[in-house]
């Protein structure tokens, strides 16, 4: 099960819990690893158990150190950075997919084009205009590029899922 | 000293037993499972659930068939794993399919574990999340499987709309299989290694002649994307599972009890400033719906359901100041929002099933009307569209709706008006609520007047008179005159006065007349 | 307070909010009066006023509206008839058109008297009656020089190092340090050019540059009686942007050199004299590398790094400053009855980013704490508490006393070690960094101890693996039910 730790900027890291065995009522082992950019940057083994109701850990059963008393934290700070924990599974909503494609979501006729081949585009720029069901859709640049390739001129009718135009993230 | 003996012996059988039952097919199969790209049964659940949750039923459940030689091929458990464990700290019942056993092929006992843990869950009021990994009947036992299969889909009716089920399809799931999963209330279908058919290809090709693939007939993108028949789409098993964990954050246990409101650390009162400059002043131009959608709710985060069918709806769980929500929204950038065959079906099940566990739905509209066309026509677009009308007004949740811009016609009507009886209906000032759009409408009702003009003339008449309807018709005062709204509301008030209103609908009860169910267009 | 002389009981407000607040509720409930405290609009949820009796609404939701407001203070607190308000720090604590407001009222202002904060409040009229009772300020010209050889005679009087400084310049800008007369006539002009362009004025003052300076702070107490005391002294050398990370009492600087101890402190009563003082109050000099000392600034308040002097000589300076303004005399029977003992140091834990040290708003979900024995929290924090950009980002102030110097530093090591707040970005990293850097730990350190052996640069920043696993399977456990 992992748990993923988002910063304020977006960047992720991931705690894996990869095993938990029990050895007993009051002892359990849990294998974590740390992935960052998909590789395991880190691995360990902690034991936990319960002494006069407080929870201990241990990376080797002999030494063993007091944990604070909290439920999961929904923020936890390392020194100088802020992650947002999300226990399980990462959000929906939170970051969105990079479109470097653009494909037409319906039919519609082109009736403008704002840029050229080699043009440079920010994200959520509009780059052409069509308009469908009586209304002017402005088809806009998923990512910052440059236009790679652009497959439609003024005037045409396209189909939906007609691939319109290429940027390339520079 | 012989008693310690015999009882050693005891002990180690069960052990023994145990570790036999945990192997399923053999590595062999657990081999080729991996190689698929696959988990086995007991991966799954392990990767689904709470670390360390998981209570077994039936590890040593066996078949009792003698046809065709099978009493000397037995595997304990007979091919699916079923048990109790927590999600989130949720308990719910879970059975995972193991294709490692005769192809995760389903027999009388399976089928009775199965429906021994569907049994527990109802219950108990606890959600059931089936994992199929199946080739279907066991062909050996004949009508037994078949028995089996319907003891199965009765139990699943017998839930609907009492406990959450939940199906997971991580492989095959083809003929007769198909209709639990579809019977349940959300499916997560696995890309590129799940299927569902009713007929495969092969059988396809014998009597139709149409050449197809399985994938292109049945797998995950055509039913997340053509037919809706599954809910989520997921890139990969791990994936499936924690969408699954985010699903079951949103809906409750069971219809038995109301849920409890989830932490959230966004503040109720802040301002959707960004939602000022969202909806553009020119009509004719769209606008993300989602990105309202986004700003309101906490964190933005949405679970979107059906994300990639009938686009011009959007349909999801979120929350509201901790208060969890589901959400029915048109979508301007995709066919202008219109409603049609698919997005009606698409809302409908949803607010039903939001009704049946007592979530309260939050509408915004922006629908110009319905689709026109024969296509839509000849489908049955009055049948569909009754339908999303018939949950709208069957459904006695909290229904709060806010008008966006655009509520024409019958569309108006049909999303959560005040007259089906919606709790609460707001608008932007943006809004504009009237039979069609000022085209349309002056062409009809001016006819006379713009008969006689050509040219010029017809342009200006024609523009004058449209302005005139704009400023009359179009905009949300005469609907507010009438009490059809209850108020107009700024764009960056909209959070906190959705917060306020779902605060107050919290305890809503209302009574319905005694019936054995209604009637709806199916 | 020694012996409390008049029983009555009388409704104190408190004009501050967060520790302090506490830290003053808790000690009018000692001496038996009512604590009333004030909330606004912006935080609903204040610590302090868990520790008050009675709770006044002060509607606004900007300091400007609120704390700041000295209309709104008076009218609440004739409203509920307040006999006395006690500032805090910050805030109006130095403010005096509130004073004579309140005196206006017949309500006391806990402080000292009027015309004292008027004299101290302003930096010209405090270093003239300084110069005036024969308390030394920094050397040098209060008036433009205009001549290099005017400035080489100024230079010649004061002694080398100088500095030639721009009239209208700061943030030290615009100056430059001379050890000798012909650098003073090398850069005379250019400093002069320097600051027209970037002050539009290019008047140049000459003042004596203070070698390896130190912050030396010297704690009064008087009564309206006329006794003025003094508390011994306290070093705030390790400083960023002119705010106060660490304070120590006493000065390791000062050391065992109690004749100069003695002088310091007797010049700050002097000074203190000279406005006839009657409350708490600060003297704060700067002591170069010679042990000379020059007057700086009187703070005519009671100030955050109290607890440190409280602790050294333990006394309760907040009860004592309470009682004094209530027209008791302190009951001390002379300076000598005044004995330090041990060694105390203070570190302000506040909400801010470790090495940029900028303020980081944030919400507490978590806070224990696991202090060896000698330490001591003011603080307003809880589980729970949001901590925003409207006010201060100090939320606690940890203090530990030793024996020695040496012992106090091994406590607050072995504090900050079992000071456990999540949810909220702290300076505890900078601040265990400094706590084990050597010449802090030696003592020896300057106001320029941040710029020079810049600390924050040494806050590791790693990410911590096993810190979150543990968390993490903390979590596990107790939702297995172990």
């Amino acid at each position: 099960m992992r748990t993923y730790l988002i910063d304020d900027e977006g960047k992720e890291l991931v705690i894996d819990l990869t095993k938990t065995k029990v050895h007993s009522f009051d002892n359990v082992e849990y294998n974590y690893s740390t992935i960052q950019d998909n590789q395991i940057v880190n691995e360990q083994v902690v034991h936990v158990r319960k002494l006069c109701g407080q929870y201990f850990v241990s990376t080797d059963k002999v030494a063993w150190k007091k944990i604070p008393r909290q439920d999961l934290p929904s923020r936890m700070i390392n020194v100088d950075t802020v992650y947002n924990i999300f226990r399980g599974f990462k959000p929906s909503g939170l970051g969105g997919a990079d479109e470097g494609e653009l494909l037409t979501k319906m039919p519609g006729k082109v009736v403008k084009i704002n840029v050229e081949i080699g043009s440079e585009v920010k994200k959520g720029e509009t780059v052409l205009i069509l308009e469908a069901m009586k209304m002017e859709n402005e088809i806009k640049s998923g990512i910052d590029g440059i236009v790679k390739a652009i497959y439609v001129k003024v005037g045409d009718t396209l189909e939906e899922n007609f691939l319109m135009m290429e940027v390339e993230a520079n | 000293m012989a008693t310690d003996e015999v009882l050693e012996q005891k002990r180690a059988l069960l052990i023994e037993r145990r570790e036999l039952a945990d192997q399923g097919g053999g590595e062999g199969r657990i081999a080729k499972q991996h190689d698929q790209g696959k988990y086995t049964a007991r991966e799954r659940i392990e990767r689904l659930i709470d670390p360390g949750t998981f209570i077994e039923f039936d590890k040593f459940v066996t078949h009792r068939c003698v046809n065709f030689g099978m009493e000397k091929n037995k595997f304990y458990g007979d091919g699916v794993v079923t048990g109790i464990a927590e999600i989130n700290g949720q308990k719910v019942a879970v059975y995972s399919q193991d294709f490692t056993c005769w192809g995760g092929a389903l027999g009388e006992a399976h089928a009775k574990k199965i429906c021994k843990i569907m049994d527990f869950a109802l219950d108990n009021r606890i959600p059931v999340i089936g994992i199929q990994d199946s080739g279907g009947a066991r062909i050996q036992e004949g009508v037994d499987a078949l028995g089996g299969y319907a003891e199965i889909f009765w139990r699943n009716v017998k839930a609907s709309g009492v406990i959450p089920q939940i199906s997971l399809i991580m492989g095959p799931s083809a003929g007769g299989a198909v209709y639990s999963p579809a019977v349940t209330d959300f499916i997560f279908m696995v890309d590129k290694t799940s299927y569902m058919f009713v007929t495969g290809p092969d059988v396809i090709k014998t009597v139709t002649h149409e050449e197809v693939t399985k994938e292109e007939l049945g797998g995950a993108a055509t039913h997340a994307e053509k037919s809706g028949v599954a809910q989520f789409k997921c890139r990969d098993e791990d994936d499936c599972f924690e969408r699954v964990r985010e699903l079951l954050a949103y809906i409750p246990a069971s219809n038995f009890r109301k849920q409890e409101p989830r932490y959230t650390a966004d503040p109720v009162y802040r301002d959707n400033s960004k939602l000022k400059t969202v909806i553009p002043g020119n009509p004719k131009k769209p606008y993300d719906m989602k990105e309202v959608i986004l700003d309101v709710v906490d964190e933005g985060q949405f679970l979107e359901v059906h994300k990639d069918w009938a686009r011009n709806i959007i349909v999801g769980f979120a929350s509201i100041g901790g208060i969890k929500i589901g959400i029915v929204a048109n979508q301007p950038e995709v066919l202008a929002g219109v409603l049609d065959i698919d997005s009606s079906c698409k809302a409908a099940r949803f607010i039903r099933f939001c009704d049946a566990f007592d979530i309260p739905i939050v509408s915004l509209v922006d629908v110009p009307g319905f689709l026109p066309g024969t296509v839509q026509e000849y489908g049955g677009i009055i049948k569909h569209g009754s339908k999303l009308l018939y949950a709208y007004a069957e459904a006695t949740v909290p229904l709060i709706t806010l008008i966006t811009r655009k509520s024409y016609g019958g569309a108006y009507d049909v999303m959560a008006s005040k007259h089906i009886r919606a709790d609460v209906n707001l608008a932007y000032p943006t809004g504009e609520i009237a039979v069609m759009g000022a085209e349309g409408a002056v062409n009809i009702v001016f006819r006379h007047e713009l008969a006689g003009l050509t040219g010029e003339a017809f342009d200006k008449k024609k523009a004058e008179l449209v302005a005139n309807y704009e400023n009359n018709f179009a905009n949300p005062y005469v609907a507010a005159e009438r009490g059809y709204l209850d108020a107009i509301i700024l764009p960056e008030e909209t959070r906190k006065r959705i917060y306020e209103y779902l605060r107050v609908l919290k305890d809503k009860q209302v009574e319905r007349p005694e019936r054995k169910h209604g009637n709806i267009q199916l | 307070m020694i012996r409390q002389l008049k029983n009555e009981s009388r409704r104190i407000m408190i004009a501050n909010r967060g520790e302090i607040a506490s830290r003053v509720a808790k000690a009018c409930r000692e001496l038996g009066h009512t604590a009333i405290g004030l909330w606004t609009d912006n935080e609903r949820n204040a610590t302090h006023l868990q520790f008050c009796d009675e709770w006044v609404h002060l509607e606004g939701s900007s300091n400007a509206e609120t704390y700041l407001n000295v209309e709104k203070i008076v009218a609440v607190a004739k409203k509920y008839n307040v006999d006395a308000i006690h500032p805090g720090y910050g805030f109006l604590s130095e403010n005096a058109g509130f004073a004579r407001a309140l005196e206006a009222e017949g309500i006391i202002f806990i402080g000292p008297n009027v015309d004292a904060i008027q004299v101290m409040g302003d930096k010209a009229t405090s270093k003239k009656l300084a110069n005036e009772v024969g308390v030394p300020t920094v050397p040098g010209t209060d008036e433009a020089v205009p001549t290099v050889e005017g400035a080489i005679k100024v230079a010649s009087e004061i002694g080398y190092p100088i500095l030639l400084k721009a009239v209208a310049g700061g943030g030290g800008r615009g100056m430059r340090v001379c050890n000798n007369d012909d650098e003073v006539r090398a850069n005379f002009d250019a400093v002069g050019r320097e600051s027209k362009a970037a002050f539009n004025n290019g008047d140049l003052l000459v003042e004596k540059l203070i070698v390896n300076p130190r912050h030396i702070e010297v704690q009064i107490l008087a009564d309206k009686a006329g006794n003025i005391f003094h508390f011994f002294e306290r070093e705030c050398s390790v400083q960023r942007r002119h705010q106060k990370i660490i304070e120590e009492a006493p000065s390791p600087f000062i050391g065992e050199d109690e004749e100069l101890r003695q002088n310091i402190c007797n010049t700050a009563v002097k000074l203190a004299k000279a406005v006839s003082y009657d409350s708490a109050g600060t003297v704060e000099f700067i002591m170069g590398e010679d042990k000379s000392f020059y007057f700086l600034e009187m703070n005519t308040r009671i100030q955050v790094e109290h607890p440190i002097t409280e602790e050294i000589t333990g006394m309760d300076l907040i009860v004592c400053m309470i009682q004094s303004a209530l027209g008791d005399n302190l009951g001390i029977p002379s300076q000598e009855f005044i004995k330090r003992t041990g060694h105390a140091i203070e570190c302000r834990i506040c909400a801010e980013d470790p090495i940029t040290m900028l303020p980081a708003p944030g919400l507490v979900t978590g806070f224990e704490t696991n202090f060896p024995q000698g330490t001591r929290f003011d603080h307003c924090l809880f589980k729970g508490l949001e901590v925003t950009p409207d006010f201060d980002p100090m939320v606690g102030k940890l203090v530990c006393k030793g024996i020695i110097r040496d012992v106090a530093v091994r406590k607050m090591r072995a504090a900050l070690d079992g000071l456990f707040i999540e949810g909220l970005k702290t300076n505890m990293p900078l601040l265990k960094v400094i706590l084990r850097e050597q010449k802090f730990c030696e003592g020896v350190y300057t106001t320029n101890y941040i710029k020079e052996i810049a600390p924050q640069e040494c806050v590791k920043t790693d990410f911590n693996h096993l810190r979150f696993y543990e968390v993490l399977a903390g979590v596990e456990a107790r939702r297995m039910g172990i």
